[in-house]
């Protein structure tokens, strides 16, 4: 065995083995570093995807217009006839009646939810079936303390109210096909919102009014309906079109008040924010590499002493640096990327849940992973740009003259 | 019998002009040499030089008449002897590779050796001067280096801690060259070779 003083790579592992390295300072800083960039990052990425998808596409929530018939208005609700005439308007996606009507659980249950005809556009978070047919429906997994979790599959007994005069009724029962649920803490729709296709939910309301299901929409008509636009900029001419045909138009936009321009301007402050901490904790790495490497000068000089040369010593130096970087990054940027996906979900506005889904996040893991190697590559970069500055000069020099 | 040979050393520091200019000597294994110059005269300089972690801007240090290699010497300073955040044992073991427990038994001899046993798993940072300044030739010496260079090695040590140095030191140079620049006078006492050098300070 070759006996001589210890080399670059075991004084390094002696340096980290008895706590004189430099390692903890620099890999907590590039910890912390990392960590609150890619915990604003990530919100930042996500949202701004998320409503870049909300407002280009036809699935966007923020394209919808919400027409109903003038309470003044003599003539009856918006019928299949005017729901096919606006859905030939130039722009116009889809049409879908804004129509409700109550459902009850059976036997026991004394649950009571909300039928709703389901927007494709605005499908609750997790949801796999876009277009609801025959009895399918999609239930909140809570509805009146009554979990609908284990229902998903099955059929669902109701009752539903049938009317049998002209204000009387009687409670019969009936079921529905449960396809999936969503969060009940989801309000996309409401409270206890439980979605279904066009018929189902036009037949449970004709049976509550004593009609026929196709006297609704052929005669007596709806109330109101949801009208999506292809874009934004279908959506004025839209709306005037609309209003010139008698109608009351209201954007959901408006509707939703400053939720857009909040939507837009929430990833810029993040971004703002996170410029704002990156240069701050970039200083702070450039310090940290000056302050433990000027606090280990004197070590440096004995090694010199001991045989090492100038270069070794920048060897060791950037072996610890870039390992300790490197790992605090990567640790600092897992962590945050955990923090920034909380983040994104729970501070998000809820109108977002559907474009900021499970699958939409995993779907950014790429991207995210490119963050990482963005973020070590930043902090690497500053970290050795300070080391070459403060390894100019021979660290013997300034022991041997004190 | 191993022989170094300094000539016309000469390494100034760039930025103050000072340094050592001109040194010449020889020392040889099997005798103390000591190295005694006005202060300012660069002693310290010249045996960082003669060891090789300064590169003299003049001049040639030779051991048995071809250039001192990287790794031959053991040097000592005054400034920087022992790495303080290591057990003295430690600072001992380093001489032979990592400090390991493998290794902890032959550096608690070596400091048993010269009164040094109690303090073998002090963290010499802990310590005081004239321990640590123990310690660190004992660190020198177990290099086992064809040179060994120590500069001002009793300065801060009482009588009986001096003499026990010094001691050490003869004891090394009876198998390789040991050069030691100082002013104390036991030591020059004690050396076979005193050498002069730097009558006067030089500043550029």
């Amino acid at each position: 065995m070759t006996e001589g003083f210890p080399s670059v790579v075991t004084w390094w592992r002696l340096s980290l083995r008895r706590g004189f390295s430099s390692a903890r300072q620099l890999f907590s800083t590039a910890l912390l570093a990392a960590l609150l960039v890619s915990a604003l990052g990530v919100p930042v990425f996500l949202v701004s995807r998320a409503v870049s998808e909300q407002q280009a596409g036809a699935g966007s929530q923020l394209n919808t217009l919400r027409v109903e018939m003038p309470a003044a208005s003599a003539d009856s609700g918006i019928t299949a006839g005017t729901l096919d005439g606006i859905s030939e308007l130039p722009g116009v996606s889809d049409v879908v009646i804004d129509l409700k009507t109550a459902i009850y659980g059976a036997g026991d249950e004394t649950w009571d939810a909300s039928l709703q005809v389901a927007r494709p556009w605005l499908l609750p978070p997790g949801a796999t079936t876009r277009h609801l047919t025959g009895d399918q429906v999609i239930v909140p997994d809570l509805v009146d303390g009554v979990s609908m979790s284990s229902r998903v599959g099955a059929s669902l007994p109701i009752t539903y109210t049938r009317g049998t005069g002209q204000s009387t009724g009687e409670q019969v029962a009936g079921e529905v096909q449960v396809v999936g649920t969503y969060p009940a803490s989801w309000s996309g729709y409401g409270q206890d919102a439980v979605l279904g296709c066009q018929e189902l939910v036009v037949r449970l309301y004709a049976a509550r009014y004593a009609q026929q299901p196709s006297e609704v929409l052929q005669q007596s008509g709806v109330g109101g309906a949801w009208v999506q636009v292809d874009d934004q900029a279908h959506m004025e001419p839209v709306m005037t079109t609309l209003r010139a045909q008698g109608f009351d138009v209201t954007a959901e936009r408006d509707r939703l008040g400053a939720l857009p321009g909040l939507l837009a301007s929430f990833p810029l402050i993040l971004a703002a924010v996170g410029f704002g901490m990156g240069l701050l904790l970039s200083v702070q790495i450039l310090q940290s590499v000056r302050g433990s490497l000027e606090q280990r000068s004197r070590e440096f000089g004995l090694l010199r002493m001991r045989g090492y040369s100038v270069s070794d010593i920048r060897r060791l130096v950037t072996l610890e640096v870039v390992s300790s970087v490197t790992f605090g990054a990567l640790v600092g940027a897992a962590i945050g990327m955990a923090v920034g996906l909380w983040l994104t979900t729970a501070l998000a506005p809820k109108e977002l849940a559907g474009p900021l889904n499970v699958s939409s996040m995993l779907a950014a893991l790429p991207v995210l992973g490119l963050i990482v190697v963005v973020l070590v590559g930043i902090a690497l970069a500053f970290a050795l740009s300070a080391t070459q500055r403060i390894m100019r000069h021979d660290p013997f020099l300034m022991v041997m003259r004190g | 019998m191993t022989t170094l040979q300094v000539s016309g050393l000469t390494y100034r520091f760039t930025d103050t002009g000072r340094g050592c200019a001109d040194v010449s000597f020889t020392a040889t294994s099997g005798q103390l040499t000591v190295l005694t110059a006005p202060s300012g005269a660069g002693k310290s300089t010249a045996l960082a030089a003669a060891a090789g972690v300064l590169t003299p801007q003049a001049g040639e240090v030779l051991l048995d008449g071809r250039p001192v290699a990287r790794g031959e010497a053991a040097l000592v300073l005054q400034t920087a002897q022992v790495f303080d955040r290591l057990t003295a044992w430690e600072n001992v073991a380093c001489a032979w590779g990592m400090p390991t427990a493998r290794l902890r038994d032959r550096a608690v001899a070596e400091l048993a050796r010269y009164g040094l046993s109690e303090v073998a798993d002090s963290r010499t940072g802990q310590m005081s001067g004239g321990q640590q300044q123990r310690v660190a030739v004992v660190a020198a010496v177990a290099q086992e280096k064809p040179l060994l260079l120590v500069d001002e090695a009793t300065s801060n040590l009482d009588e009986a801690n001096a003499i026990l140095v010094i001691e050490t030191l003869k004891e090394a140079a009876l198998s390789r060259v040991v050069v030691v620049a100082s002013h104390d006078a036991r030591l020059c006492a004690q050396a076979d070779s005193v050498i002069s050098f730097g009558s006067e300070v030089r500043h550029d």
